[in-house]
C-alpha cells in the first residue's frame, strides 16, 4: 500500500447517507493531501429514483462543478485513472442509507458470549435489533416469536469457550433456525449468519443451519472467558454487508464495481477512523456523532475500542425523545433566563415535524445547544455503562461468583484518562461560534484533568475512515490537516467543593514568553487563547480534595496545545455544580458565557430583561428554610 | 401507501368543489401469510374484511428431553416413542430411557400437541401446542391462592402483563425462605397475562392467538390481489395531508364545526351529536376540546394545531420519536400544522369545508424518520366518472413571487411572499451563515429567512 500511495495524486470519496449524500475530493499538492473540495446531494435510494447512483453522481457532479475540473465522462462513468485534469485516481465510498446495517446477536451467557456478540456488531456499524441469549429471561418460544418478528440484514451468533461443550451452541442454533428469520431486502437470498462460537461446534452449526440459512464461520470472539477477539468477526460483518445486504439496495450494484475498496457502514467507517486515530497519536480518543435520528459514540481507550448508538437521541427526528427522556428541568438548567414549559414543549415537537428548520434567533439557537448537551450527556452515559474490556483472569477471590462477575468485563472509561474528545453532527461542526462547540463538548462530556477537544470540520471521518483501510498515512494526513478542527485544551480539576472557594493556583508559559500566574475559585471558568498548533506549559496546583490526575492536591506539570478557543480553566467541579437558586444560576451561566464568550452577552442580558427569572412558589422549597449555624460546616 | 398523493390548490378539470380528485391506492397486507377473502373487482367498504389469518401456530414447547432422562443428546431420538409430525396427548409417555434394572425414566409429555422436531444435537424436543378456536380468557384468583391482599398480587407475580405463560407454570409466589410456607399460583391454560386487577386478586389469563384481520379502510374497488397476503383498493378520492398524527385508521363523517381556519376548537362546539363523526377545527384545539372530543366519542379531530403538553395530559401520548399510528386512544387526532397556536391552511380547510357529511377514511400514523408517512384524511367519490388529477410534485426550489410561511421562529407562522433569493449565503441573528431568501411579510415588514425556515403555500 505505502509504494502505492505514492502514484495516488486524487482521490474520491462518497458517503452515502439517508438523507443526503456527500462527496469530497483530496488532492496531493506539492507533499502533501490535503481536502480539495466537498459537494453534497439528496440521497436517491427511495422512490422516485430508487437507484442511489443518481445521488452519487449528482454529488461527483457538484464537487466537478465545483473544481471546474470533469470527474465522470459523457456516459456518466468516472474517469480513471487521472489523466492532466481529469478523473480521479481512487474511489471509496461508506453507506448509511436505508437505515444502515440491521443486526440481530444470539449468544449462550447474556453477560458474557452475547455481550462480546453485541459489541462485536456495534463496532461493525450496526443497529443491534435485539440481542438473544439462554440466560436473557425469555422462554424459547418468546425467543422464537421475537426473532420471527425481526427482520436483520445479518445475525452474528457466538457462544462457549474454545474446546467447551456444543450441546447448548446447537440449542440456540435450533432456536434461531426454527424461528425461520426473514432478511429485510428481498426473499432471494439465503439470510447471513456468522458464526463465531466456539470452533469444535462449526460442524454442527453447519449441518444445523446450513439449509435455511447462509453460513459463515469465523474465529470464536471469546476463545477463552478472559480473552475477547473482535476483529474477525467485525470483518466477516464488513464484508457480507457489502456483498450481500448492500448488493440488495437499488444501484448499490454498480457502487460495488466502481469502489477499490470495500463499502463501509458510515458508522464502521468513523469507528475505525478512530480506532488509526488512537494507534498514531498514543492517545485515548472519544468521538461523538450526533446526528438528526441518533447519536454515535466511540472511544478508543488503551487499545480497546468500543461503539455504542442512542438509536432514539438526536437533534430533529427524535429531539422529543431527548427533551422526554432528560425532563424539563435538565434542559432548563443550561438557559441563562427564564424559559416557558409550553412553548419549549411546542417549538421542540415542531423541530421534531420539521425537522429541516433551523434556529434563527439567538434565543432559539440557545435552547437547541441546551437540548444539545442532553442528547450528549445522555449518549455518553449509555456509553460509559456499555464500554467494557475483558482482561486476562487474575482472580483474587476464589469464589465462583468473583470470576464470573469479571467475566462479563470492567468498565474502562475513566473520565482522568481521556486525552482527547472529538465532536462531529450539524450541531457541533456547525455552531456559529466554534466557543459554542467547546462549551457543549464540556457540559455534556464533563472531561476531567487535561483533555484535547475538536470537532470534525465538516463531517467527513466518514470518508477517511474508509480511505484509511487502504491508504492510512492518507488518511491520518487530511484528517489532522482538513478534518480536525481543534478548539483547544480543557484543565478541569475534578471534585467538589464550595462556590467561591480556592480551587486551582496556575502557572501558564505563554510560547510568546509571557508568564500568566493567577487563581481560580470553584464555580467559575477561565480561557487564555492559544493558536492552533501553539503550545503552552502550565503548572497546576490543585488545591484540597481538587484532584488533576496525580491525586488530590497534587501539582501537576504539562504541555498543552491551543485551538481555535484556546486554554480553557473549569473549576466548576465534577459532575458540574449548578446554584440551587435560579437567579444565581442565571447569573452564574452568564457570567461563564461572558468569560468563554460563548454568545453576545447583550444579548443575554436582553433575555434576561425580557424574561426576567419568576420567584419560586415557597410551597415548593422542599427544604424550607437554608439552614445555618453548624449544619452550613457539611454543606459541601 | 398513497403514491405521492398530495392535495394542492389547482383549478384542473378534475375537481368538485374545488379540491382535486386522484385515484388512491391502498395497499392493504398481512403481517403474515394468510387468506385472501375478497376477489379482484369486488366493490369493499371500509369495514369489509379482505384478509385473515385464522390461526396462528400455537407456542412451541421446547423440552430439554436429553437431560431430563439423563441421556447423551445424540440418543434423544432413539428414545423417543413419536416421530415428527406425530400428534402427542398431555401425560403420554412419549420418551423412555433405560439404564440398567432400576434406571428407567420417562418422559411424559406436558401438553396436547404436534411434535414439530426432535433434535439429537441439542437433545431437545419441539411439541407445537395446538388450538382448534380462540378459546376464553381465563381468570385466577391469585390473591386466594397465595393468601395474600389483592393490591399485594402486583408483587408477587413472576410474569408480569404481556408475558407468555405456559400450561401449569407457576407464574405468582409468595415466600421465598422455606418451601413449605411458599403459597403458588399455577396457570390454568397456555397464553399471555391480560391483565391484573388490583381491586379484586384476579389476574386474567388470555390466549394470544386473536384472528388477526386486515380491513379495507377504503370505500372502493379491489384493483389487485397479493397472493396470501393482501390486496390493493383503489379509489377516486380527495387526500389532505396533516403534518402529525396519533391513533389509528377509522372511518366516519366530516362535520365540521367552525367557520373559518383561525377559529379555536373549544369544548363547548362538540355536542353530542358529534359521537361517531370526524370533527374538523380552525386552529389550535385546547385541552378541553380534545378531553371533550374523547369523551363524547369522536372517530376523528383534525385541527390546526394542539399544544404538546395537551397531548400528552390529555391523550396520554408520548411523542417519543415520531412514530405513531398504533396508539388506543379511541379518537384519531390529526394536526394539520403542527404545534403551538397557529391557523390551519387556508385551502385544506376550504377542502375540508366543501367535504362537510361526507364519509371519510382517516388515519393518524407518522412517521417522520427515513421514508417519511404523514397523517391523511381521504375521502372516496367512487363513482366520480370526470377526468382524474395526476398527483403533483411540488417543487421545492424557492422562487421570487412564491408564496410562503416561516415555520420557526420569530416569524412562526406568518405568511409572505419571497421577493429575492440571494445567491450567497447570509448571516442571520443567531450568527450562522446560511441560505437565506427575502420574504415580505404579510404585514408589510420585509425580513431575511432561512431558506430552510419556510414552506411553499
Amino acid at each position: 500500500m505505502a509504494q502505492g500511495a505514492r502514484e495516488i495524486t486524487s482521490i474520491l470519496a462518497t458517503d452515502v447517507g439517508s438523507t443526503t449524500t456527500k462527496a469530497i475530493l483530496i488532492e496531493k499538492r506539492g507533499d502533501e493531501y490535503r481536502l480539495i473540495t466537498r459537494g453534497e446531494m439528496p440521497t436517491t435510494v427511495e422512490a422516485p429514483w430508487e437507484n442511489v447512483m443518481v445521488g452519487v453522481r449528482k454529488a461527483i457532479r457538484r464537487v466537478a462543478e465545483l473544481e471546474q475540473r470533469p470527474l465522470l465522462d459523457d456516459d456518466g462513468m468516472l474517469i480513471r485513472p487521472k489523466q492532466d485534469n481529469r478523473g480521479v485516481d481512487f474511489y471509496v465510498s461508506t453507506s448509511s442509507a436505508g437505515g444502515g446495517l440491521q443486526m440481530m446477536v444470539a449468544g449462550l451467557v447474556k453477560d458474557i458470549s452475547a455481550a462480546s456478540a453485541h459489541r462485536a456488531a456495534l463496532g461493525a456499524g450496526a443497529v443491534v435489533l435485539d440481542v438473544i441469549a439462554i440466560d436473557d429471561g425469555r422462554s424459547t418460544s418468546e425467543q422464537i416469536t421475537r426473532i420471527t418478528e425481526l427482520r436483520p440484514d445479518i445475525i452474528l451468533m457466538s457462544g462457549g469457550v474454545d474446546g467447551g461443550s456444543t450441546t447448548y451452541i446447537a440449542a440456540i442454533a435450533e432456536t434461531v433456525v426454527q424461528a425461520n428469520p426473514q432478511p429485510r431486502f428481498g426473499a432471494t437470498y439465503k439470510l447471513p449468519l456468522v458464526y463465531a462460537g466456539n470452533v469444535d461446534a462449526q460442524d454442527l452449526i453447519q449441518s444445523i443451519a446450513a439449509n435455511e440459512l447462509d453460513v459463515h464461520l469465523v474465529d470464536n470472539l471469546r476463545p477463552r472467558h478472559d480473552l475477547e477477539n473482535l476483529g474477525p468477526a467485525r470483518e466477516a460483518i464488513h464484508d457480507l454487508f457489502m456483498n450481500h445486504v448492500m448488493a440488495q439496495a437499488p444501484g448499490y450494484g454498480q457502487l460495488m464495481e466502481w469502489v477499490d475498496v470495500t463499502i463501509m457502514p458510515t458508522p464502521g467507517a468513523v469507528g475505525s477512523l478512530i480506532m488509526l486515530m488512537a494507534e498514531k497519536y498514543h492517545a485515548n480518543i472519544v468521538g461523538v456523532d450526533i446526528g438528526g435520528a441518533t447519536t454515535d459514540v466511540f472511544s478508543s481507550v488503551e487499545g480497546t475500542f468500543t461503539r455504542t448508538v442512542s438509536a432514539n437521541l438526536g437533534m430533529s427526528y427524535s429531539i422529543t425523545n431527548v427533551y422526554e427522556e432528560a425532563g424539563f428541568e435538565n434542559v432548563r438548567r443550561w438557559i441563562p433566563f427564564e424559559l416557558d414549559e409550553e412553548g419549549l414543549c411546542d417549538w421542540v415537537s415542531n423541530k421534531m415535524v420539521r425537522p429541516t428548520t433551523i434556529p434563527q434567533t439567538m434565543e432559539r439557537l440557545i435552547i437547541e445547544q441546551a437540548l444539545a448537551r442532553e442528547a450528549l450527556r445522555l449518549s455518553w452515559e449509555h456509553h460509559k455503562s456499555l464500554a467494557k474490556k475483558v482482561e486476562a483472569e487474575q482472580v483474587e477471590g476464589w469464589s465462583t461468583q468473583t470470576k464470573w462477575h469479571r467475566a462479563g468485563g470492567t468498565e474502562i472509561i475513566e473520565m482522568m484518562k481521556l486525552n482527547m474528545v472529538v465532536g462531529s453532527g450539524g450541531v457541533l461542526s456547525h455552531a456559529p461560534r466554534r466557543e459554542q462547540a467547546a462549551l457543549m463538548i464540556i457540559d455534556s462530556f464533563q472531561p476531567e484533568g487535561i483533555t484535547q477537544l475538536a470537532v470534525d470540520s465538516i463531517f467527513m471521518m466518514p470518508h477517511l475512515g474508509v480511505l484509511g483501510s487502504a491508504y492510512p498515512e492518507i488518511a491520518a494526513e487530511v484528517f489532522d490537516k482538513d478534518c480536525l478542527v481543534r478548539l483547544g485544551t480543557c484543565i478541569a480539576p475534578a471534585g467538589k467543593g464550595r462556590m467561591g472557594r480556592k480551587c486551582l493556583t496556575y502557572t501558564i508559559h505563554m510560547p510568546n514568553g509571557e508568564v500568566i500566574k493567577d487563581e481560580l475559585n470553584c464555580g467559575a471558568m477561565r480561557r487564555y487563547p492559544l493558536g492552533v498548533g501553539e503550545k503552552a506549559k502550565v503548572e497546576l496546583h490543585p488545591i484540597g480534595a481538587f484532584d488533576l490526575g496525580e491525586g488530590k492536591g497534587k501539582p501537576v506539570n504539562a504541555e498543552v496545545e491551543g485551538g481555535l478557543v484556546g486554554i480553557i480553566i473549569d473549576t466548576r467541579g465534577r459532575p458540574i455544580e449548578f446554584p440551587a437558586d435560579d437567579r444565581e444560576r442565571v447569573a452564574k451561566l452568564a457570567e461563564w458565557i461572558e468569560t468563554l464568550n460563548v454568545y453576545p452577552i447583550e444579548m443575554i442580558r436582553k433575555y434576561q430583561e425580557e424574561s426576567p427569572i419568576k420567584s419560586r412558589d415557597k410551597g415548593d422549597d422542599k427544604g424550607g428554610k437554608k439552614r445555618g449555624g453548624i449544619f452550613s460546616l457539611f454543606r459541601r | 401507501m398513497t403514491r405521492g398523493v398530495r392535495s394542492v390548490a389547482g383549478s384542473s378539470l378534475s375537481s368538485v368543489d374545488n379540491h382535486e380528485i386522484t385515484m388512491v391506492r391502498k395497499t392493504r397486507r398481512l403481517p403474515l401469510p394468510g387468506e385472501v377473502l375478497v376477489k379482484k373487482g369486488d366493490r369493499v367498504e371500509p369495514d369489509t374484511v379482505v384478509a385473515k389469518i385464522s390461526l396462528r401456530p400455537g407456542i412451541p414447547w421446547v423440552v430439554p428431553v436429553a437431560r431430563l432422562l439423563g441421556i447423551e443428546a445424540s440418543d434423544t431420538e432413539a428414545c423417543m416413542f413419536k416421530k415428527v409430525g406425530d400428534r402427542v396427548k398431555m401425560k403420554e409417555v412419549i420418551a423412555r430411557a433405560e439404564k440398567g434394572l432400576y434406571g428407567r425414566k420417562e418422559f411424559e409429555s406436558p401438553t396436547d400437541g404436534v411434535i414439530e422436531d426432535i433434535s439429537n444435537r441439542s437433545g431437545r424436543v419441539t411439541i407445537r401446542e395446538e388450538f382448534g378456536k380462540e378459546e376464553p380468557p381465563v381468570k385466577v384468583d391469585v390473591a386466594f391462592e397465595l393468601q395474600c391482599k389483592p393490591h399485594e398480587v402486583r408483587q408477587y407475580l413472576l410474569r408480569q402483563i404481556g408475558d407468555e405463560v405456559k400450561k401449569d407454570q407457576i407464574f405468582a409466589k409468595k415466600g421465598e425462605t422455606a418451601a413449605f410456607f411458599t403459597k403458588t399460583a399455577r396457570a390454568p391454560i397456555s397464553g399471555v397475562i391480560d391483565e391484573v386487577d388490583d381491586r379484586t386478586g384476579f389476574v386474567t389469563i388470555a390466549r394470544p392467538f386473536k384472528e388477526v384481520v386486515v380491513k379495507a379502510y377504503l370505500r372502493g374497488l379491489v384493483e389487485e390481489i397479493i397472493p396470501e397476503r393482501g390486496v390493493v383498493v383503489a379509489v377516486p378520492a380527495v387526500t389532505v395531508n396533516g403534518i402529525f398524527g396519533m391513533g389509528r385508521e377509522t372511518h366516519g363523517e366530516i362535520k365540521v364545526l367552525v367557520d373559518s381556519p383561525d377559529q379555536e376548537l373549544t369544548p363547548e362546539l362538540i355536542t353530542e351529536d358529534c359521537a361517531g363523526k370526524i370533527i374538523v377545527g380552525g386552529s389550535y384545539a385546547t385541552n378541553e376540546a380534545l378531553k371533550r372530543a374523547v369523551e363524547v366519542g369522536c372517530k376523528g379531530v383534525v385541527c390546526g394545531t394542539a399544544s404538546y403538553l395537551n397531548i400528552v395530559n390529555s391523550l396520554g401520548v408520548q411523542l417519543g420519536v415520531g412514530i405513531t399510528g398504533q396508539e388506543d386512544i379511541g379518537t384519531t387526532v390529526i394536526l394539520m400544522e403542527g404545534f403551538g397556536h397557529l391557523s390551519m391552511r387556508e385551502h385544506a380547510f376550504k377542502v375540508l369545508k366543501s367535504l362537510d357529511g361526507r364519509e371519510a377514511s382517516i388515519n393518524g400514523a407518522t412517521q417522520i424518520r427515513a421514508g417519511a408517512i404523514r397523517p391523511e384524511v381521504i375521502v372516496p367519490f367512487p363513482a366520480y366518472p370526470g377526468e382524474l388529477a395526476t398527483p403533483r410534485v411540488i417543487d421545492e426550489e424557492l422562487k421570487v413571487g412564491d408564496r410562503v410561511r416561516c415555520i420557526n421562529d420569530p416569524y412562526f407562522g406568518l405568511m409572505g411572499e419571497v421577493i429575492s433569493v440571494p445567491r450567497e449565503p447570509m448571516k442571520v441573528e443567531s450568527e450562522a451563515k446560511v441560505p437565506v431568501v427575502e420574504v415580505r411579510l404579510a404585514d408589510g415588514r420585509t425580513t431575511m429567512v432561512p431558506r430552510q425556515n419556510v414552506e411553499v403555500w
